[in-house]
């Protein structure tokens, strides 16, 4: 089972996982545009005011793609003979546990939390006005959406790992090298849609 | 049967032949042969290069066979290709 859910790439056939990968990159779309929370960021996800499913989709997609074709440089430098589509499974099968994280927003709640904490940004005495039970819901929401990137980061390595053959730390280095990357040219973009 | 030792239990430097004997008439031949580069190989590194023949060298069928993915045989067999490489060098 830790397998499954940490390394599914050492025992699943590449077709299987870009299967469930593209499944779950349109349940990623359907999560962020119900949710209102948009993955704008490699690994960044923000409340939106209003979101359409083709912008949701679209920003999914960008995600996906930037961190394939950076993920896949680092690879190929590593090892000629890595191939794309297990890089490029790796990339959507590794965003699975993002895309669970907006599921806490599904009722608007933690946007109403969030709406509360605004005024404090001014008026700081604000404080005193917000519901506790706001303050449980940004810290549980900020608690899961740091350990789905941590297991996001995690699948997203060993994908890398067990398509390139990589060992030591030069391989460490490049998947940090390449994932950085990708969280500036994702940004890039998005900052250009907005 | 046995698993042929490939290296030494006490210094573990690489074993040699040191003799032979014909399975008929029992003549024996003393001397010190290296032995062949495969058979230097671990265990289950030798089986795995069984595996990869009786498999017609397909990858992806060994990878069926032993319920793995295809890039997780082809780091094995990599790996296989390496410590050779490191054999050959040491021999040669």
């Amino acid at each position: 089972m830790r397998k499954l859910l940490i390394n599914p790439f050492e025992n699943y056939s590449e077709k299987a996982l870009l299967l469930i990968g593209l499944l779950a990159t349109g349940l990623g779309a359907a999560s962020s545009y119900f949710s209102s929370i948009r993955f704008d960021g490699a690994i960044d996800m923000h409340l939106a005011n209003s979101l359409s499913f083709q912008q949701a989709f679209i920003d999914v997609l960008i995600n996906i793609l930037v961190i394939f074709a950076m993920v896949f440089i680092a690879a190929k430098i590593i090892n000629p003979k890595t191939r794309a589509i297990d890089i490029l499974s790796a990339s959507a099968v590794s965003r699975i546990p993002l895309y669970l994280v907006p599921l806490l927003n599904l009722n608007g709640m933690l946007s109403n939390a969030a709406n509360q904490l605004l005024p404090v940004m001014t008026d700081p005495t604000a404080i005193e006005n917000i519901e506790t039970s706001s303050f449980i819901l940004i810290g549980v929401f900020a608690i899961l959406g740091i350990a789905a990137t941590i297991w996001s980061i995690a699948l997203l390595y060993n994908g890398y790992k067990v398509a390139s053959n990589a060992k030591g730390q030069k391989a460490i280095w490049y998947f940090v090298g390449a994932l950085v990357v990708a969280e500036i040219i994702t940004k890039i973009i998005f900052y250009q849609i907005k | 049967m046995n698993k042929l030792p490939i290296n030494c239990p006490s210094c573990e430097k690489p074993l040699v032949v040191s003799q032979l004997t014909c399975s008929g008439c029992e003549t024996q031949i003393s001397g010190s042969y290296l032995l062949p580069i495969l058979l230097q190989l671990p265990a289950d590194d030798q089986d795995f290069v069984f595996e990869f023949v009786v498999s017609s060298g397909s990858l992806k069928k060994m990878a069926t066979s032993m319920g793995k993915s295809y890039p997780t045989v082809r780091n094995r067999l990599d790996d296989v290709i390496d410590r050779i490489n490191q054999l050959v060098k040491s021999q040669s």
